[in-house]
């Protein structure tokens, strides 16, 4: 994949599935904490976030295969995709995100998104 | 049994070369005392040094925090775990228990997929958020140590313990080995951080607490010496050889009956003013001529003051400094850690070059500590050290009084000293003197006399004996 193509998938993810703000939140924390490994209770303390609605993220982002779900002895935990399209498509997108001016024009579209329910 | 190095200075000289492949290892200590500090350390000089992979699994700080804070000591964990050499998991415990019991868990994978052979978990007091049930929680801490024992992955276990908590906890029985981290206010008011060894199964260390301290590339433990059982008795001490050396100063070396020996130690006492520095100075000088090496251990005065103060009697100490002939340690004598000092001296005759130490002054040394047997227990080891490298050396000490000489001397220090050397002012022939009286020196008859000497720009010039009459009257 190109650099060209895949930033412009990292635009596109942004468009299609960050629809929250506690959504870039999960995100940012797996790309910044890769080795991560835990459910969706522990996460919620990671990221300060009420439980419920990190549950319903957390799946989502998985749907999305931007996470992975893994189930052990019956148990859910939750760790950063393995799939390396994916996983440089994040870091793209991260990329952007460290300058000021793409992370304040994220949050307001995320905004501009939420209050349009 | 293999023991596995654990990488920090000091540290493995207190459990004789290591911990055993396999353990697990409780750090304790109050919050800020250097615990996870250590266990970072540990396993990153396992990968760095020792080629081990690492796995770290914290419930509390995220990998960023650590990130940071390793780098302050210059360890890019960050790096290595981009190198596939390490690990950060951030987890709960729960989850972690889970995935590290059943051989499809996720972290049995990565323990597999790395050939991880170190491990640390910060902190098993999150242990208490799967259950607070005093029984299960041992039950289920004896499970995971079984576990990471037969994978033998040598553990270090971070617990948190309030300043309060004097109880010993469960934690230290089902463990093999506990390092207790703690600060400590000495009775002069100074604090400082030490590591104990309360246990370590299988294996002998170093017994006592030890002075931690943190320098740019981590943390370091200084082993409190331990001295070896000396002689008492002011003559059981046979002589190491019977090689004489110069003093430097004649006068001197006729007293002692032809200088002293090699390899003896020396006790320089004397008032204020006395001029114990500038013999000792003549004793290193004499040295460099001679094309000895010396060692010159300054606690109150920097090098280049004496270095002036040397020149203004006519000692060229800046020649044998340059030509490494000369070397100084100096260490301001406020809150000086004995251990440090201690480790430091040891590091300076390594090599093996060194042959004549000074050390000015025993009275520095004084200052920091209340027991006169942790100064005698200073002394015996410094001793042992300048044994073990046939160094012969001058230590300077303060007396006070002049009625009775062995009183003024300190009697732990007399009785392990070789040689003691007294100078003091004394009232003769209306005049106050600098006298001299060389009180013992081992294995050699010696001129029991009192002489006066003066310090003067071409050195200590020894004068003829004083008659024992002049002294005690003054006259």
């Amino acid at each position: 994949m190109g650099a060209l193509e895949s930033t412009l998938q990292a635009y596109e993810l942004l468009d299609k599935i960050l629809d929250s703000l506690i959504k870039l939140d999960l995100l940012v924390f797996f790309y910044q904490n890769p080795d991560t490994i835990d459910s969706a209770s522990g996460i919620a303390t990671w990221v300060g976030h009420e439980e419920e609605q990190v549950v319903k993220e957390l799946a989502e982002l998985a749907a999305a295969r931007l996470i992975e779900r893994h189930q052990v002895r019956g148990e859910t935990v939750y760790t950063r995709s393995n799939d390396p399209d994916i996983r440089r498509m994040v870091d793209d997108f991260m990329e952007l995100m460290s300058e000021r001016e793409n992370r304040l024009r994220v949050v307001a579209q995320i905004l501009a998104r939420e209050e349009g329910g | 049994m293999e023991k596995v190095r654990m990488g920090i200075e000091g540290l493995d000289e207190i459990l004789y070369g290591g911990i055993l492949r396999g353990g697990s290892i409780l750090v304790e200590g109050t919050p800020g005392v250097g615990k996870t500090t250590l266990g970072m350390q540990f396993i990153h000089e396992g990968i760095v040094k020792y080629g081990e992979a690492g796995l770290i699994v914290t419930f509390e700080e995220v990998p960023v925090q650590m990130y940071r804070d390793a780098l302050n000591f210059g360890w890019d964990l960050r790096r290595l775990s981009q190198e596939g050499k390490l690990r950060v998991i951030p987890t709960s415990p729960a989850v972690f228990q889970q995935q590290i019991d059943s051989p499809e868990g996720l972290i049995q994978r990565a323990l597999r997929e790395m050939d991880v052979r170190r491990i640390m978990i910060d902190s098993i007091t999150h242990f208490q958020r799967i259950t607070s049930d005093p029984i299960a929680l041992r039950e289920l801490l004896n499970r995971l140590l079984n576990l990471l024992r037969q994978g033998e992955y040598t553990t270090i276990l971070v617990g948190e313990v309030t300043p309060s908590a004097a109880d010993i906890s469960f934690e230290e029985y089902v463990v093999d080995a506990v390092f207790r981290l703690s600060f400590e206010i000495t009775p002069e008011g100074q604090s400082g951080r030490y590591l104990e060894v309360i246990k370590a199964r299988g294996q002998d260390f170093m017994p006592g607490k030890h002075a931690v301290a943190f320098g740019p590339q981590g943390m370091m433990v200084y082993p409190t010496p331990q001295p070896k059982v000396r002689v008492l008795s002011g003559e059981g001490r046979p002589p190491l050889g019977l090689e004489r050396i110069s003093t430097g100063i004649a006068g001197l070396d006729d007293m002692l009956g032809g200088g002293l020996f090699r390899g003896f130690a020396t006790l320089i006492a004397g008032e204020d003013g006395t001029g114990k520095t500038a013999v000792g100075v003549h004793f290193l000088h004499e040295g460099a001529n001679q094309g000895e090496k010396g060692l010159f251990i300054s606690l109150a005065e920097k090098p280049h003051k004496i270095v002036s103060l040397a020149s203004a009697i006519g000692m060229d100490l800046r020649s044998p400094l340059e030509s490494d002939l000369l070397t100084f340690i100096h260490r301001p004598p406020m809150g000086l850690n004995l251990n440090e000092l201690y480790c430091q001296i040891r590091e300076a005759l390594a090599d093996g070059s060194v042959r004549r130490v000074l050390f000015d002054s025993l009275a520095d040394v004084e200052i920091n500590i209340t027991s006169p047997v942790r100064l005698r227990d200073f002394v015996y080891s410094l001793l042992d050290l300048f044994d073990e490298h046939q160094v012969t050396s001058i230590f300077t000490a303060n007396v006070h009084g002049d009625v009775r000489e062995t009183a003024q001397v300190d009697p732990h220090l007399a009785l392990i000293m070789d040689t003691i050397v007294l100078l003091r002012y004394r009232e003769i022939e209306g005049r106050r003197r600098k006298v001299a009286t060389v009180l013992k020196i081992r294995g050699s008859d010696h001129d029991p006399g009192t002489r006066g000497y003066k310090i003067t720009p071409k050195g200590v010039i020894m004068g003829p004996a004083f008659a024992v009459r002049d002294i005690l009257m003054g006259t």
